[in-house]
């Protein structure tokens, strides 16, 4: 397992910064895991409380994304997780694999972690995934909100929009499959920055429970349905994860929440108010993410002691160095900083999880 | 002079007694209600209710205060104990809407930024009349709005998130070349 020694240390110590091994005693969520999935869920609660993934989702709505090439440009290591979404694709078809599922695979074969998350655009008559889009009538953020009986008719079979829900939900089948086919597990934060009168449609007025039944619905179309076993499900709120919203242990791996203020000091950043409401939520025994962050973390400041023990961070895209509204998320130092840490797990030191 | 002694006793007690009833106000005072000033926007009464309140319906963006340790609290401007009271309400009421009724919600949440501008609450107030103009369908002005919002709380987690929502937030498909 883990240890201090290694895990941010000397390039090309792959095996430290915790454990592939099956024998965790924890097993992923999806009945039936694949072998990387479970290597991938033992990892990622080897490393709580010793280290922290280091992550970068990328600007996939360029066909080059250079988010990740930001960091080996300025001297620094590959980032552990790749982040990406589900949205774009690279061409018109539903049926299609696309260049950002091509890239995160190659990533993982690279030695990386891969995470996406989908902006899926809101469910309606005829809409499949070829309609989704982040802003306007029937997209993530809807300028059309949804009613409280669509959260009733979007996951029961037959209706227009459960449908339209499968429709996008096998477009994600398409890509996971792909994955799949590659031996490439692949985190899942579907349904992100849920909270109560959230941004997305799946949380701007859906009750708890009513979210939770979505996500179950989810889970048992993804993974029995179209027989995916490579999924490690990451439940991803904002900044105050909600119990209310959470559909159980039984569907979920792991959990997280985000965190977009500026802080006052990059080089001593932890998001640490927002470790205990995550963990008031998941418990003290799941790992917990910060799956979506304006700035990067500081494991110097987390470590040893890791009074808030992050298993990831995953700066969004382009945040890594543009100031965004005003807002200084990150400078060159700080990332400096966050990745010379010995408690910061780059690419080339996540042991073998194939 | 010698006063008489009934004289005595009874300004004595006369004494005790103003002494007791003003520690009893003095004591009393962080719980006494706070005046509305006469020229300040009528209260907005508080929407109705179901007895049984849904558990999901609680606090949209607040940890609970018990877990956020002491220093990241203070980055996020926790509540003051002794705010006002009415200034809590208003909050609460907030919490309580959600997104159920953005017009109810537009109302209190600018009443409640008119009222506290410098309140530790007050980008989270900010923040209400934003995504309350977005659920109203109301872009371009829960836009103009973010920019307010963060020409007034730089750096707030709130003013955060509606720049990360609204003014940056990843193109349409449609709009990608």
């Amino acid at each position: 397992m883990g240890g201090e020694t290694g895990a941010g240390g000397a390039a090309g110590s792959p095996g430290t910064g915790g454990s592939s091994g099956t024998t965790c005693g924890v097993s992923p969520v999806s009945p039936n895991a694949t072998q990387q999935a479970k290597n991938l869920l033992c990892y990622l609660y080897s490393i709580k409380g010793n280290h922290v993934l280091s992550g970068q989702q990328e600007a996939n709505w360029n066909a080059n994304p250079t988010d990740i090439a930001w960091y080996t440009n300025n001297g620094l290591k590959f980032p552990g997780i790749l982040g990406s979404d589900f949205l774009y694709r690279s061409s018109s078809s539903c049926t299609s694999v696309t260049t950002s599922t091509t890239r995160a695979i190659a990533y993982w074969n690279a030695g990386g972690i891969t995470m996406f998350r989908y902006h899926m655009g809101l469910p309606g008559p005829g809409l499949t995934c070829a309609n989704d889009c982040f802003s306007g009538a029937n997209c993530a953020e809807p300028t059309t909100h949804p009613s409280a009986a669509f959260f009733t008719s979007v996951i029961t079979p037959g209706t227009p929009e459960n449908t339209s829900l499968n429709a996008k939900l096998d477009y994600v089948a398409v890509q996971i499959n792909a994955m799949k086919a590659a031996n490439v597990p692949v985190v899942l934060a579907i349904f992100h920055e849920t909270q109560p009168n959230g941004w997305f449609w799946w949380a701007e007025n859906s009750t708890g429970p009513q979210f939770a039944n979505l996500w179950k619905y989810t889970f048992n179309y993804l993974t029995n349905t179209k027989g995916l076993t490579n999924i490690v499900w990451l439940l991803p709120f904002s900044g105050s994860p909600n119990a209310a919203y959470y559909p159980g242990k039984a569907y979920v791996d792991i959990g997280g929440p985000d965190e977009y203020s500026q802080p006052t000091n990059l080089l001593t950043f932890t998001a640490s108010g927002n470790y205990n409401p995550a963990a008031n939520v998941f418990g003290t025994t799941m790992p917990i993410a910060l799956h979506e962050t304006g700035s990067a973390l500081q494991p110097n400041s987390i470590f040893p002691g890791a009074g808030t023990p992050w298993i990831m961070w995953n700066v969004w895209a382009t945040y890594e160095n543009t100031v965004i509204s005003g807002f200084t998320f990150n400078t060159l130092a700080s990332m400096q900083a966050a990745y010379a840490s010995q408690y910061t797990v780059t690419r080339d030191q996540i042991p073998s999880l194939k | 002079m010698v006063m008489p002694r009934p004289l005595t006793v009874a300004l004595s007690a006369a004494c005790v007694g103003v002494i007791a009833l003003l520690i009893v106000l003095l004591l009393r005072k962080d719980a006494l209600p706070l005046p509305v000033r006469p020229d300040e926007p009528d209260a907005v009464p508080a929407p109705a209710l179901s007895e049984s309140k849904p558990a999901d319906k609680k606090p949209a963006l607040r940890p609970p205060a018990a877990a956020v340790p002491p220093a990241e609290a203070q980055a996020r401007k926790e509540p003051d104990a002794r705010k006002p009271a009415e200034e809590e309400s208003l909050l609460s009421q907030l919490h309580e809407l959600a997104g159920s009724n953005p017009t109810v919600s537009l109302k209190i949440a600018r009443e409640a930024v008119n009222r506290f501008p410098d309140s530790p609450d007050a980008p989270e107030f900010e923040w209400n009349v934003v995504k309350a103009l977005f659920n109203l369908g109301r872009l371009e002005d829960a836009e103009a709005e973010a920019r307010i919002m963060l020409a007034r709380y730089p750096g707030s987690y709130f003013t955060g998130d509606v720049v990360h929502h609204l003014l940056n937030h990843p193109p349409n498909p449609s709009d990608v070349p």
